[in-house]
């Protein structure tokens, strides 16, 4: 059961805490909610001391009474107010909008969400650009490029795969005959799935590869890959799954993790979502377990402590931000806008969050920005944050 | 699993995500009073609270086309007040953007998770509001979310201050300990 900790950064097993003792205060518990938090408060003497707490009728009293010290008809009324406001300048800047547009093509102008605050500054338009979508490039063995993503329809690639473009997904047959190696590469901007000969599914993010045979051998399944990709592995005892990247090899059974290898940055970090796996590079070795990351950079392969949801969180179409370096964030953002996005010097920033990847940059700039503590300038070719 | 139970129903969620008012009024009534306690828990000073949450509630408003989920919706309130309290916090510090600087923030953050059992406990106590009985109800709604005092809600509603101090209090017995049909 999780702790009380600051670490907790999304709290959810707090809001469930939270429900639990309201429901025991309600006495309308059921019996699998009982035990679970009974669970909860046997797990450490901090969790009792916080049932005691909370549940004291005397402090529940005082809790509630203190509603009475925020007037939220009040504070709702003025949110309207405030939003009715904005939905008016909106309409207005609409219209400014079309006439710059056809002015200046490459500019969104996109004061849509202009802050009402008077200190805000007027905001800057920036080129806009859409979030990544699923597009990727097929090299097979003979040297052929297939360009992926750009029909609606499924595609039958001789018998050993379907294409399929509408739900961005490449499926390999189990039993193709011929062990041949294709290379699946994913641009910036792009994203694309995989379903390999044995069934195991690969996710790829922008700006990544796989290179992988249409057949895997009788002793392993190796595949090399390079950028970042999530991988569910099919269980297989007599053939171990393989990952390699450069001089990282990744060895699962059935299990399910993360590999980001970027170039760019400055580690290779794989992590353990499920079953365990066994690292190597340079003569040494580690095993993980679920929860665990492997981090290998110029001093070696070390063990971390992770929340195997952060590393996981693009394949469910999220950014998840845990004390990420503005920095770091600045390269994911480069490679899934396909636009070179680059932190002012000495920026010094960590944010924590986790919001949809599917916006576009505008969305994104108005987010980051309505933080207050940064501001995203367009500088010719490049997007700048400053402070 | 810890997501199991909902305090807003995916009724209200859908009508937000369309831009209903009513619908994001009913979130507003829900989380905006949970929140300002949350906030105050965190911050040095507490005035800030209403202010803080009020700004996090425009934000929610904007994204209300991509908060499909009665859990994203909650996720994304707690999760932003939370960050702003921190970026005030370190604006009060006086000093922004030093690494160590906010690793102190962080620290002086260690009781958030605490702050959230509590706002969600209360959210969900007072979610029974609606299923008090209409005069203890409507006593409570004015005192608890409208902010009126009692003497002026008994000059309001016509009886005397004694009744609506022991409906008040009746009320919040309800919330706390009655098994409601």
């Amino acid at each position: 059961m999780d702790q009380p900790t600051s670490n907790d950064r999304d709290f959810a097993a707090m809001y469930r805490i939270g429900y639990l003792l309201a429901r025991h205060v309600q006495q309308r518990l059921t019996e699998a909610e009982a035990n679970e938090l009974a669970a909860w408060r046997a797990a450490s003497t901090h969790n009792e001391r916080l049932f005691q707490e909370y549940t004291d009728p005397n402090n529940v009293e005082k809790y509630l009474n203190a509603y009475q010290s925020v007037d939220t008809e009040a504070y709702l009324r003025s949110t309207q107010e405030l939003i009715s406001r904005k939905k008016r300048l909106r309409k207005v800047r609409m219209g400014l909008a079309i006439a710059a547009s056809l002015v200046v093509l490459f500019f969104a102008v996109w004061q849509f969400w202009s802050p009402g605050s008077s200190e805000e500054k007027e905001p800057i338009a920036i080129n806009e650009a859409d979030p990544a979508h699923a597009t990727a490039t097929l090299t097979l063995a003979n040297g052929e490029v297939m360009e992926l993503g750009k029909n609606r329809a499924d595609t039958v690639l001789d018998n050993v795969a379907r294409i399929r473009d509408n739900v961005g997904e490449l499926q390999y047959e189990p039993n193709a005959e011929l062990q041949r190696w294709h290379n699946l590469t994913v641009p910036r901007g792009g994203f694309y799935q995989l379903q390999l000969p044995d069934g195991s599914r690969v996710w790829l993010n922008s700006e990544s590869s796989l290179r992988f045979p249409t057949r895997f051998s009788d002793g392993e399944r190796l595949v090399e890959m390079t950028g970042e990709v999530y991988v569910e592995v099919v269980p297989d005892k007599a053939r171990p799954f393989r990952v390699k990247t450069g001089e990282l090899m990744v060895e699962a059974l059935g299990t399910a993790f993360n590999v980001n290898a970027y170039n760019d940055e400055p580690e290779i970090v794989t992590t353990l979502v499920e079953g365990f796996v066994r690292l190597s590079a340079q003569n040494e070795e580690l095993i993980l377990f679920p929860d665990e990351a492997g981090r290998l950079n110029d001093k070696g392969l070390r063990k971390a402590k992770v929340d195997g949801s952060i590393a996981t969180g693009w394949i469910h179409n999220e950014f998840v931000l845990d004390n990420t370096q503005m920095q770091e964030f600045a390269r994911q953002l480069s490679r899934w806008y396909n636009t070179e996005i680059v932190c002012e010097k000495g920026l010094d920033l960590r944010l924590n969050g986790r919001f949809p990847r599917d916006l576009p940059l505008s969305r994104l700039k108005t987010l980051l920005e309505k933080t207050g503590e940064i501001r995203l300038e367009q500088s010719e070719n490049r997007i700048i944050i400053k402070n | 699993m810890s997501d199991k139970a909902q305090i807003l129903d995916s009724a209200t969620v859908q009508a937000f995500a369309t831009g209903e008012e009513e619908a994001f009024a009913t979130i507003f009534r829900t989380y905006f009073a949970p929140l300002c306690l949350f906030a105050r828990d965190l911050l040095p000073e507490r005035d800030a609270a209403e202010d803080i949450v009020q700004e996090c509630f425009m934000r929610l408003w904007q994204q209300h086309t991509v908060l499909k989920e009665p859990s994203q919706i909650r996720n994304f309130l707690y999760t932003v007040v939370r960050n702003a309290c921190i970026s005030r916090w370190r604006k009060e510090k006086g000093n922004p953007v030093v690494s160590l600087e906010i690793n102190d923030v962080e620290s002086s953050f260690s009781n958030d998770s605490e702050a959230a059992i509590k706002a969600e406990m209360l959210s969900w106590l007072m979610k029974e509001l609606d299923h008090l009985p209409e005069r203890i109800r409507e006593v409570c709604r004015l005192f608890y979310f409208e902010g009126l005092d009692e003497r002026t809600i008994s000059r309001q509603l016509g009886t005397s201050l004694f009744t609506v101090r022991g409906q008040r209090k009746r009320g919040i017995q309800l919330l706390r300990a009655k098994k409601f049909p």
